[in-house]
């Protein structure tokens, strides 16, 4: 079953992350996204997705890494996360992959905690991080 | 059962409806002594909720209902008084029924135990129905007992007799008329409860006269007490003394409302004809549709402007323009429209208030006339739902704080009865609400030397305070009056909880009090919480919505007016020197280069607490469409929500509350 799931794989910096397919509602170019004040900081801000108000994280930020100017790849992954949608900002999309076999995580990941996902896949662009998104998108 | 599942809804609806009408008749009983109108009404709604609670299987709610009619039957033929044992266990009742309709609503079945409550009933009818009670007096007209007054003179006595009939008599009302006779012979009977025969021979038992006697009490009793079928006559001397205060008490009944409840029944099964029963979620959906509708509209009004600025008149424009006139005008109707589907009469919120009040002023023993007004007055439901907490808070402290205990109100030359009054109107695009008590009033002293010793005010600014301005100190957090914490306003919900609460629903709140006369809370609403109208500003190349709700005034002022006072910038409006705020700082953005050389200040704040809010620009005030920002983000201290401006933009709206309380910890 799980070899046969499809998954959303993108990168950021020099690594490269997966989430499953059925949890991404859509992916969308950069947008003018609108800053909160005094929001949380790992929120970047608003964006307008056809009326909605959907929020979007930076996970360069959430990973520890340094913010980076949006580039023609950067992209918008939105999340479809316990019924709200949520974008993530990614340097850029990879492909749609499902991965043969995937393999327990290690403690660490690269400087993460191995708790932030639920293993590591092998696709033709190397190592992937296969994203447990209800760590990830843990408040705080 | 299956068969009734479609009735369910009804069957509610009028459970509902009756439980309400029994309550209202319960505080009423209770407040202006039983009429006969009374109890016939509430011995219609307990036999109306019989037959419907048997018709759809329920039967606990049946028994209990049976019982209460029964009660209430003897209660309406005379040979029960509705006394306060009575009222009070009607309440339980009521309590009861409640429980169960809860259950019902719950999970179709009813759990809870009726059986005390039966009990209760039946032990109450048994002890009081044999012989009439002395309170089957009461429902002797006042002329009654000033014509007993006159005649109880030259030696004759004036007397209450009680008569009961055995039950194996089979013209009660024949029998209780001869009795009639001889009283009449020995004496004048002032008035009697006796009642023409009913025509099925189910004539009640026991019957009262008050009578003025020529003949000694014992004789009396002797002579009825030896008639045919009569099982006990009790003769007992009238104090004429407390008749004085009995006559007076019973002055005001004829004035009680002689509603025709036959008529009110029939409307309002007319109105239930006509009503639609639509899931809150389409309603919902409904409002967010027109909400895109006024963006879209918005936007539209913005192209027709820019077209007019750069192709000037021009058919084609023209054409354009009204096209968009018109349009502005139907969403603007359908927008009123669909807000009048939401919205409720304060009449669900009103109605719990009663039975509350009655019961606080008992535990505070207190003596409290509970006056409510404008319950027809609608507000959008989710305002309703929660102005609940607030409201339920106000009435509490003023019946805790506010009425004073009657001796005290009697030695301040005020009547021993208080009145709390809450009443609602509608004033242009609000709802006023107003909860008013003519109690002891705040002491803006006490408030400001208590506000200085709990470190709320420093006391030099405390004394600089108007009266006025010093009782609103009592919304500031960590203050309360009272200096023992009471069980009933006092859990740590304080005053400023309430005007947090009523400026969440971008509402205001004021106090007018004068000391030994009252206090009241003045609460303004905007009517729906999904539009507002907002103003635009700019700040740092930003835009940000700031609801006109909280927008004291406008005003530009040139830089050089701005002057210090401590190092803090202000300015003087009026002769009111009021400090400025950066919007800037406030939101973490850069300040920038003053590119004007007026500056636009958005005057917000209540009264006691001004600021000016310095923008580096104006942009109008538009209808805007509040959006939350979702659970995900949560709440962001100084924002309320977003909108989506006609641009698509999204635009952050500013919540001034927020803002003022940043100011306030600097």
């Amino acid at each position: 079953m799980s070899e046969m799931e499809q998954y959303v794989e993108f990168g950021i910096g020099n690594e490269n992350y997966a989430i499953r397919i059925s949890e991404v509602h859509e992916i969308i170019r950069m947008q003018d996204i609108t800053e909160i004040p005094n929001g949380p900081s790992y929120v970047k801000g608003v964006i307008n997705l056809r009326g909605r108000i959907v929020p979007v994280i930076g996970l360069r930020e959430m990973f520890g890494l340094p913010d980076k100017e949006f580039g023609k790849a950067t992209r918008i992954v939105v999340l479809n996360h316990l019924e709200e949608f949520i974008g993530i900002v990614v340097d850029r999309v990879n492909q749609v992959v499902s991965f043969e076999n995937t393999q327990p995580p290690p403690d660490r990941i690269g400087g993460l905690n191995g708790n932030l996902f639920t293993g590591i896949g092998i696709s033709s662009t190397g190592l992937v991080g296969i994203l447990k998104l209800d760590e990830v998108l843990l408040r705080n | 059962m299956n068969d009734l599942s479609q009735y369910i809804d009804i069957y509610l609806e009028e459970l509902d409806e009756q439980l309400n009408a029994v309550e209202e008749e319960m505080l009423r009983l209770e407040q202006e002594g039983s009429t006969e109108s009374g109890i016939q009404r509430l011995f219609r709604a307990a036999h109306t909720l019989k037959g419907s609670s048997a018709a759809m299987g329920f039967a606990k709610m049946n028994e209990l209902t049976h019982e209460m009619e029964h009660l209430l039957d003897l209660a309406r033929n005379g040979q029960l008084s509705f006394a306060t044992p009575m009222t009070d266990l009607f309440f339980r009742c009521l309590d009861g029924m409640k429980k169960l309709q809860a259950e019902i609503v719950r999970s179709g079945q009813e759990q809870f135990d009726i059986g005390p409550l039966i009990l209760q009933l039946r032990e109450y009818t048994k002890r009081n129905r044999p012989v009439a009670e002395a309170d089957s007096f009461d429902a002797a007209p006042p002329e009654a007992w000033r014509n007993l007054q006159l005649n109880a003179v030259h030696g004759r006595l004036a007397v209450k007799l009680r008569v009961s009939l055995a039950d194996t008599c089979e013209m009660k009302a024949v029998r209780a008329y001869m009795v009639d006779v001889q009283v009449r012979e020995l004496g004048y009977v002032a008035w009697s409860n006796l009642t023409d025969p009913e025509p099925n021979g189910d004539d009640p038992g026991s019957f009262v006269w008050l009578a003025a006697i020529a003949v000694q009490a014992d004789e009396l009793e002797e002579r009825i007490a030896g008639m045919m079928d009569v099982e006990n006559a009790a003769v007992e001397m009238c104090d004429l003394a407390s008749v004085g205060f009995e006559a007076e008490a019973h002055a005001r009944e004829p004035g009680g409302n002689g509603e025709e409840p036959a008529e009110s029944t029939s409307a309002a099964d007319r109105s239930r004809s006509q009503t639609v029963r639509v899931q809150v979620d389409r309603l919902e959906h409904l409002m967010n549709l027109v909400g895109e509708l006024v963006i879209d509209q918005t936007r539209m009004q913005q192209l027709q402007k820019l077209f007019r600025q750069q192709l000037g008149s021009d058919d084609h424009v023209d054409a354009l323009s009204a096209l968009s006139d018109h349009l502005t005008r139907t969403v603007g109707e359908l927008q009123q429209s669909v807000m009048k589907v939401r919205m409720l009469p304060l009449e669900h919120l009103f109605n719990r208030f009663p039975r509350m009040v009655r019961d606080t002023a008992r535990t505070l023993q207190k003596d409290v006339e509970f006056v409510v007004e404008g319950k027809d007055a609608e507000l959008d439901r989710t305002i309703i739902e929660d102005l609940g907490d607030p409201l339920t808070h106000l009435i509490r402290n003023a019946l805790d704080h506010g009425l004073e205990a009657p001796v005290d109100r009697i030695q301040a030359g005020k009547p021993a009865k208080g009145t709390l009054r809450i009443s609602a109107i509608h004033e242009d695009n609000q709802v006023v609400i107003t909860v008013e008590d003519d109690g002891a009033g705040i002491r803006a002293e006490r408030i400001r030397q208590s506000a200085v010793a709990k470190g709320i005010i420093a006391a030099a600014d405390a004394a600089k305070l108007m009266d006025a301005e010093a009782v609103h100190l009592i919304f500031r957090p960590g203050f309360s009056t009272a200096s023992t914490v009471s069980e009933i306003s006092g859990r740590g919900v304080g005053m400023d909880i309430v005007r947090t609460e009523i400026e969440r629903l971008n509402g205001t709140i004021e106090i007018d009090t004068v000391p030994g006369q009252g206090t009241r809370f003045v609460i303004r609403l905007p009517l729906t919480l999904a539009i507002i109208t907002g103003l635009l500003v700019q700040v740092s190349e930003k835009e940000f919505i700031l609801p006109m709700s909280s927008v004291a005034e406008i005003i530009r002022t040139e830089a050089s007016e701005i002057r210090t006072v401590n190092g803090n910038p202000v300015v003087k409006i009026r002769d009111q020197i009021v400090p400025i705020v950066w919007l800037h700082d406030a939101l973490r953005l850069p300040r920038g280069e003053a590119r004007r050389k007026q500056i636009p200040l958005v005057i917000v704040g209540r009264m006691e607490k001004r600021l000016a809010l310095a923008v580096d620009d104006l942009l109008g005030n538009q209808e805007v469409v509040i959006k939350s920002l979702g659970t995900f983000i949560g709440q962001a201290d100084g924002v309320s929500g977003a909108t989506i401006l006609g641009n698509g933009k999204v635009a952050m709206i500013l919540d001034t509350t927020s803002i003022l309380k940043w100011v306030e910890a600097l």
